[in-house]
């Protein structure tokens, strides 16, 4: 047989190995304990819990994510509402526990004033019964699932999934006249919503899917996502639609639009944003160019917010252009801001909730922006922060609804009443060179959606 | 017309499959040896297919010369990675589930520093200006670049083949699959056929990863989905076996294309379920390999 590893090397290998993990401990609590110390430091002083990916396969949103919310709040002084603010970042991994065990951490070890953060909507729905029983809100800055029943502390400055496909179905539908659209895309939650907010919204418009049974291609996402898809384009290229409506974000975005141009197919591509937004532009560059497509923004975008937005960007990111993501984390700051502001100034005034089934209708909900001044004064147990300043995650939430519109890059818009998500225009995009860099060009504005 | 009649969706769609094929082939094939000679299963194979992948994206220049220099870095790197994971598992000989989470350690180790280093943004490889673009197959557009790739990878298929089943060394490493205990009594070296095969399973992989990127290009999360079809592919073509694993392969690459195309509705299911018959019908592998 193979010679045995003596005791001695056994032992050295454990010790070793024991010694590594022991540091990492020491190192994680290190980091725990200063930023506990030096929170303690400034009475007045708010505190905000940061959770985006910082590791797994959503790492890139998560980091642009940070950026837009770091950029926003070097705008504001690093003060919210005007008060000094202490960022506490976590880590929400690929959702699931991760995300749950950062939260729990922010919320009852670092005792958070609000949560921002939230790539993906599976971290949302993770984290929404903990939201609800902590009564510490979220301002939700990515993926937004369209499951959530009640939003009572769930604010998204993002957008609804299946928004992105309904805001061009009118504007495709007219473009193709009688022409019949291919639709494919991948077969998970989030694909499911974006690609369905599309045809449904299509064959309201009176159109019809150029697939055989008429309805969309769904790609294989488990056990792992596609990535060849020239089985499905030697298809599409057969039938020869008047056009092609997709959404893919990522690698995968990558490897169909690359294998799109290789295979031939010469039918218009249209998609959901994420096709062509962030990572996937700047590795497919000319390869993306005349591809179409619908968000609710563009860096080209021409407004004053937008415009100090990208030159701030810009100047401290090597000429690169902001996306997305990026303005639905620095408008998670302006959010908060105005909601803090708003807080400290009548901490007691009733919210001026919106008429809504979601939440105006229903008397009984936990909601505390319509529940009587009764429940006010045990609000501070949970929450964070100084309770002679009437400053509690309760007393900001009850703000939220009193934002009003939030001057945004993307062109101003406000909280909807029933899924607290932007009311907000969508807009067409062409990807097109500009000098060295290829963009996401505004064509049009298509349609506002929101509620 | 002849032509015109044999190129037709199904016909391009299963060329494609045979690309996948071979692909999954050369990434396979080390595991599925190292495997049999040196009984780990390396939850780090896809790590290397990555490690690969991204040496090409930061060595492609759009020449030979890009491509040359990232083929050399791959058979240093596939090395020296090769060596390495013989050396972390050496001390957990015969404790299977510990090298195991030794190795998906050092996976998971790995894909945080690729994500460091390299950023975690996916990245898109191209091929050599000679191999870019397209040719016309009848109504079809067919990528070059896959066609050459079809070609070096049936060339690294026969070498492989000659090497296990006619060399010397393939013959040490048929031994020590087949009966690792007759082997050393006879008096082979089965450390040092460990560790080669160990060392020749990460030059094989980080390879795949150089000319595979342009298929499936770097990204996070892109090492898990490269073990998983790769898990596959040894499982149902018999571990240790390196006919199997290509029958495998290449039967897994028809299935992931010409499957879908056939009956798109099932598309989830296919891989599952030909993962199933496989494992159902067959008793044991489908070449000699390792003795039930």
């Amino acid at each position: 047989m193979t010679p045995q590893p003596t005791g001695r090397q056994h032992h050295r290998w454990r010790t070793a190995i024991a010694s590594i993990v022991a540091t990492a401990l020491l190192a994680v609590a290190g980091c725990a304990g200063s930023s506990l110390s030096d929170a303690d430091t400034n009475a007045a002083e708010i505190r905000i819990g940061l959770i985006v990916p910082k590791t797994g396969n959503y790492k890139a949103i998560g980091d642009d994510q940070a950026a837009g919310w770091r950029l926003a709040l070097d705008k504001l002084g690093g003060k919210l509402g005007g008060r000094p603010v202490k960022v506490i970042e976590a880590d929400e991994g690929d959702g699931k526990a991760t995300a749950l065990a950062s939260a729990r951490k922010l919320i009852e070890q670092d005792k958070v004033l609000a949560l921002v953060g939230g790539g993906t909507a599976d971290t949302v729905q993770t984290l929404y019964p903990l939201l609800n029983e902590s009564k510490v809100p979220l301002i939700g800055m990515g993926g937004r699932p369209s499951t959530i029943a009640d939003p009572t502390y769930l604010w998204s400055t993002s957008w609804l999934s299946q928004e992105t496909g309904a805001s061009i179905a009118g504007y495709l539908r007219t473009t193709v006249g009688n022409g019949r659209v291919w639709v494919i895309g991948p077969d998970y939650i989030g694909g499911r919503d974006q690609i369905g907010g599309f045809v449904t919204a299509f064959r309201k418009a009176g159109g019809q899917l150029a697939n055989p049974d008429g309805e969309p291609t769904w790609t294989p996402w488990a056990p792992a996502p596609t990535t060849e898809f020239s089985p499905y384009l030697t298809k599409i290229k057969e039938a020869k639609p008047a056009a092609v409506y997709t959404f893919y974000a990522g690698a995968s975005a990558i490897e169909f639009v690359k294998q799109y141009r290789q295979y031939g197919i010469t039918s218009p591509l249209y998609a959901s944003g994420f096709l062509t937004e962030g990572a996937p532009l700047a590795a497919l560059g000319p390869q993306a160019k005349g591809i179409y497509t619908a968000l609710n923004y563009s860096p080209t975008l021409d407004n004053a917010a937008n415009r100090d937005f990208v030159s701030r960007f810009t100047a401290g990111n090597d000429g690169k252009l902001p996306n997305v993501y990026h303005v639905c984390a620095w408008d998670a700051a302006l959010v908060l801001d105005r909601a803090i502001s708003e807080a400290l100034a009548e901490p007691d005034a009733p919210a001026t909730t919106p008429a809504g089934p979601g939440t105006a209708s229903d008397s009984s909900s936990p909601a505390s922006s319509g529940s009587p001044a009764a429940s006010r004064p045990v609000a501070s147990s949970a929450a964070a922060s100084s309770a002679a300043t009437g400053l509690t995650s309760q007393t900001l939430t009850a703000a939220l609804p009193r934002v009003g519109q939030v001057d945004s890059p993307r062109g101003a818009w406000q909280f909807g009443p029933t899924n607290h998500t932007p009311v907000q225009a969508y807009y067409l995009r062409e990807v097109a060179q500009d000098g060295q860099v290829w963009v996401n060009r505004t064509v049009q504005t298509l349609t506002t959606l929101g509620s | 017309m002849g032509l015109s009649g044999l190129v037709n969706p199904y016909t391009i769609t299963a060329l494609d499959g045979v690309a996948y094929g071979l692909l999954l082939f050369v990434i396979a094939a080390g595991l599925t040896l190292i495997f049999g000679v040196a009984g780990v299963f390396s939850m780090a194979h896809g790590t290397l297919y990555l490690a690969g992948a991204y040496i090409a994206w930061q060595l492609a220049d759009g020449g030979w010369v890009g491509l040359g220099l990232a083929l050399a870095a791959a058979v240093l790197i596939g090395a020296v990675g090769g060596a390495g994971l013989a050396a972390a598992v050496r001390p957990l000989t015969d404790r299977p589930l510990d090298q195991v989470l030794a190795t998906l350690g050092v996976a998971y180790i790995a894909a945080d520093g690729f994500s460091t280093v390299f950023g975690a943004e996916p990245r898109s490889v191209d091929p050599p200006r000679a191999l870019a673009g397209s040719v016309s197959l009848g109504d079809y557009q067919y990528p070059v670049y896959r066609l050459g790739f079809i070609a070096v990878a049936a060339l690294i298929v026969v070498l492989l083949i000659w090497v296990v089943e006619r060399s010397r060394a393939g013959a040490v490493v048929r031994a020590v699959v087949a009966d690792p205990g007759m082997a050393e009594a006879t008096g082979l070296r089965t450390r040092t056929a460990r560790t080669a095969v160990l060392v020749g399973g990460g030059v094989l992989a980080v390879t795949a990863g150089v000319l595979g990127a342009q298929v499936i290009g770097p990204a996070p999360g892109v090492d898990t989905t490269i073990l998983v079809y790769s898990l596959i592919v040894c499982v149902v073509g018999g571990l240790g076996s390196i006919r199997g694993a290509l029958l495998a392969a290449l039967g897994v690459g028809q299935v992931l294309t010409l499957g879908v195309a056939l009956v798109p509705g099932a598309a989830a299911f296919v891989l599952a379920a030909a993962m199933l018959v496989a494992l159902t019908v067959r008793h044991r592998p489908a070449f000699a390999g390792r003795p039930a």
